[in-house]
């Protein structure tokens, strides 16, 4: 009867299906500090995920614990916290739902990237990532320029062609917003919302594993003085 | 003088005659060393001709032999171009010890120059024994006698070279400097967190890239770090258990079919293919049977005398449409009589109308739990009560417990038939979490709405007689920390399953009910009726004894997503994918030292696809014995 409960639980586990949502939204103040938001949804993946925290192992790898995950990132945010130029950390884990939400206010944008870097450096020992050496934002001139850092793709990338699925039928969302109107954007499938101070961009998250710069773009502002 | 000399050549044509015949009496099975706890030998001839290499060397059973046959020389070809005998058994093998694996296969050889052509990577190595070739590549061996050939790999236990490799660097003075140093200067500690999250295997501190950097274990530059003096003992022991296979076989006449009466009468069988599994050898050379066997040896002892005589022996046959495995389990009279007693139960009905006859694949099993306890409490406790150890007292703890205990009301619970049933894959409702975008200024909401998820259907019950200590229970529950609901028929745990989907609770008729299936608990509480399993397929499951099973493999496999299985499991699956065939499971009447299971592959389509069936069987075999 034993082995009829393990099946039972393996034949959930294959049933289960899903996908992943992720909104990264920049917002900036007029003298160049703002509030960073990444969100990353799997609602309506927890049937999924709560599938595959159930086992031990996955694919011949082990399948960390909940409790491993919560310390893990705890770690991130606390690292996070000691940055300079980095305020007001607060990181709210829905682990029923699946939903986790960052945010953190940045004094500069640089000041965010160093920050994102040194976190990276701290908890991946990552000093040899080609990437950090690589700047993804940078707001001069009334311009904002934006990229998402490949390392995240690289990562993705490591992923086997099994979870590609999920990631295909996900959403990737990259909004910027501004304090003041936006004269033009260098993305051509971006959309700039109807009071012209917000810039987005949709994608998939498997269709930038294949094409990193889906989500470059240079936002430039129509009142140059709103930056720093 | 001329009739000596007619004498002498006529004696000379015999010997020669002899010569010649004992070479060709050489059989592939007589080169099945005699370490061989699993054996699979094949003598269909037309099914194996037909597949390619590349085919073959995705199955698991092939999987110590990958490393010559990945490396380009097979790709495009098959069995038969290989130079492979298909007049001689093919047998696949495995063993193991405290020591270390064996794995191989031996066949007959057709053309020698041929089988080189494949096997490439082999060159000729000197030979003991004036009548065996060997040829070696790496860790692998083919010796070859007369036209019979075995190829064959010998893999030390890690634990045993680690344990001599630890013992003459200990022994030299030295220590484990570098892993300090690795941790400080490399990281190695916070990098190997996140690895330890992701990997299966333990943290090994010297499996890294960096051993090279490793300090030399001594000042002198001549003498090994710890990792070459690891691959020297490896590759030491390789070669010592290598020679000792080859002396085993060749030398001392050593093989399987000798030293296994079982085995050798199984090769006499007409079936296409046979299967054995020695069980008992296999659960004494597992490891930690041999650590129990050293710190308590009167327990194992005692222990290991229930698995005297424990083998599992199986018949392949290829029908018209059908493969068919016959299996039988064999073990001793003691073990024999605690599984006399447990299948010693008649079958309830009451589980059959809760069967849908649509249902993807089902499993009913008729169980005498009581009858089992009885009599395993009458085999196991005498052989420990008594005894002086600890043992002893947990027989006389048993003892005690066995004389308070109420049995009657403790096994009615579930006195006999049980049944599991797979529906399928059905749309669950669920809730998730959106968020809905301004269009003015990008803000979004949170939102929470219905959503739906693909879920596995299934019920699992069990017949009782005492349908009122499940519900006095199930009453306890409600509206504790489980969320357990009272309805009017049954109780429900909204988020049950994986704290998205609801399981329910029924008693009724008898049973009681676990499931998923919603229509189950509020539509056919009472069994399916007539969309219940037909009287013909009800008569097959209580015409098996102890078990019974039927599996839709076609509609079963289409359903498992692709996205839980590894590329090359996803391969194996994909044999059955989109192809419509069930799988039925009997087993025979309990007997005093054997029971006997029948699995019958049933397939629509040619019968070229009789080979991907069997290997899928042999495949599913070796996965469960390894």
């Amino acid at each position: 009867m034993r082995i009829c409960v393990c099946l039972l639980w393996t034949i959930l586990l294959l049933g289960a299906t899903g996908c992943i949502e992720i909104i990264d939204d920049l917002s900036m103040n007029a003298d160049g500090s703002g509030t960073f938001r990444y969100t990353v949804n799997l609602s309506s993946s927890k049937v999924k995920v709560n599938s595959y925290l159930s086992i031990d192992s996955l694919d011949g790898k082990k399948v960390p614990e909940k409790a491993d995950i919560i310390v893990r990132i705890d770690g991130i945010i606390e690292e996070l916290r000691k940055q300079e130029g980095i305020t007001e950390v607060t990181f709210d884990g829905n682990y029923t739902d699946y939903l986790f939400k960052l945010k953190v206010d940045f004094e500069t944008v640089e000041d965010l990237q160093v920050a994102v870097k040194n976190v990276i450096k701290a908890e991946y020992n990552a000093n040899k990532i080609e990437e950090l050496n690589h700047n993804w934002l940078s707001y001069k001139g009334g311009a904002l320029v934006r990229s998402v850092p490949k390392m995240t793709i690289y990562k993705v990338s490591e992923l086997s062609s099994n979870d590609i699925d999920l990631l295909k039928n996900g959403n990737y969302l990259s909004i910027t917003r501004f304090t003041s109107e936006i004269r033009e954007c260098s993305n051509e499938v971006a959309s700039i919302s109807k009071n012209k101070q917000a810039v987005m961009l949709k994608s998939d998250p498997y269709s930038l594993i294949r094409e990193s710069s889906l989500l470059d773009i240079t936002i430039e502002l129509a009142d140059t003085s709103d930056t720093n | 003088m001329a009739s000596m000399k007619r004498l002498h050549i006529f004696t000379l044509i015999i010997t020669a005659l002899l010569s010649a015949s004992h070479g060709i009496a050489q059989q592939s099975t007589d080169l099945i060393p005699e370490g061989a706890i699993s054996v699979v030998s094949l003598n269909n001839v037309y099914l194996l001709q037909k597949i390619s290499l590349d085919e073959l060397v995705r199955y698991d059973f092939m999987e110590e032999l990958q490393q010559e046959l990945f490396d380009g020389s097979t790709s495009g070809k098959t069995l038969k171009e290989s130079g492979i005998d298909f007049d001689q058994r093919i047998n696949i093998f495995q063993g193991w010890n405290q020591e270390y694996t064996i794995a191989g296969f031996s066949f007959g050889i057709d053309d020698q120059y041929t089988l080189f052509e494949t096997f490439d990577d082999y060159e000729p190595i000197e030979s003991s024994y004036p009548d065996v070739q060997i040829f070696a590549s790496y860790f692998n061996r083919i010796a070859i006698k007369g036209n019979a050939a075995v190829l064959f790999r010998v893999n030390p236990d890690i634990q045993v070279v680690r344990d001599i490799t630890d013992s003459i660097w200990f022994a030299s003075g030295n220590d484990y400097p570098w892993y300090e140093m690795l941790i400080e200067e490399s990281g190695y500690e916070k990098h190997s967190f996140w690895n330890d999250l992701h990997s299966e295997e333990p943290i090994d501190p010297f499996d890294t890239p960096e051993h090279s950097d490793f300090p030399i274990a001594e000042e002198d530059p001549t003498q090994k770090t710890y990792y070459e003096l690891l691959d020297s003992i490896q590759t030491s022991l390789h070669g010592i258990w290598l020679d000792e296979m080859v002396r085993e076989l060749f030398g001392e006449q050593r093989n399987l079919v000798r030293s296994s009466p079982q085995f050798a009468s199984q090769l006499n069988n007409p079936s296409e293919g046979i299967f054995y599994f020695d069980n008992t050898r296999n659960i004494d050379m597992q490891q930690s049977m041999g650590s129990m066997g050293y710190l308590e040896p009167s327990f194992y002892q005692k222990l290991r005398s229930l698995y005297d005589d424990n083998m599992i022996l199986g018949d392949l046959t290829i029908q018209d449409q059908s493969v068919n495995l016959e299996l039988e389990v064999r073990y001793n009279e003691k073990l024999g009589s605690i599984y006399t007693e447990l299948t010693d139960a008649k079958f309830n009905t009451r589980v059959l109308k809760y069967i849908h006859k649509d249902n993807n694949a089902y499993l009913t099993c008729n169980l005498n739990s009581e009858k089992a306890y009885q009599q395993a409490f009458e085999v196991i406790v005498p052989m420990f009560s008594g005894s002086e150890d600890d043992f002893g007292l947990l027989a006389l703890s048993w003892e005690i417990l066995d004389e308070f205990v109420n049995k009657k009301a403790l096994f009615s619970t579930a006195p006999g038939s049980a049944f599991v049933t797979y529906g399928g894959i059905q749309q669950v409702k669920t809730r998730k979490i959106v968020f809905e975008l301004d269009e003015e200024t990008y803000r979004y909401t949170e939102k929470e709405e219905e959503a739906e998820e693909n879920m596995p259907v299934f019920a699992l019950g069990v017949t009782t007689d005492r349908s009122d200590l499940a519900e006095k229970v199930m009453k306890r529950l409600i509206g504790g920390p489980s969320g357990l609901i009272e309805h009017e028929d049954y109780w429900e745990v909204p988020n049950a399953i994986f704290e998205a989907a609801p399981l329910y609770f029924l008693s009724k008729n008898g049973l009681f009910i676990v499931t998923n299936d919603q229509n189950l608990v509020t539509e056919n509480a009472d069994g399916y009726g007539k969309n219940a399993l037909s009287k013909k397929s009800a008569k097959r499951a209580m015409k098996s004894s102890a078990v019974y099973s039927y599996i839709n493999t076609g509609a079963t496999a289409d359903n498992l997503p692709k996205g839980l299985f590894s590329d090359q499991e996803n391969e194996v699956i994909d044999v059955m994918r989109g192809k419509p065939g069930t799988m039925e499971i009997t087993s025979s009447e309990t007997l005093e030292t054997s029971t006997n299971f029948n699995i019958t592959y049933r397939y629509e389509g040619d019968d070229a696809q009789a080979t991907a069936y069997v290997l899928d069987l042999i495949n599913s075999l070796y996965v469960i014995t390894k």
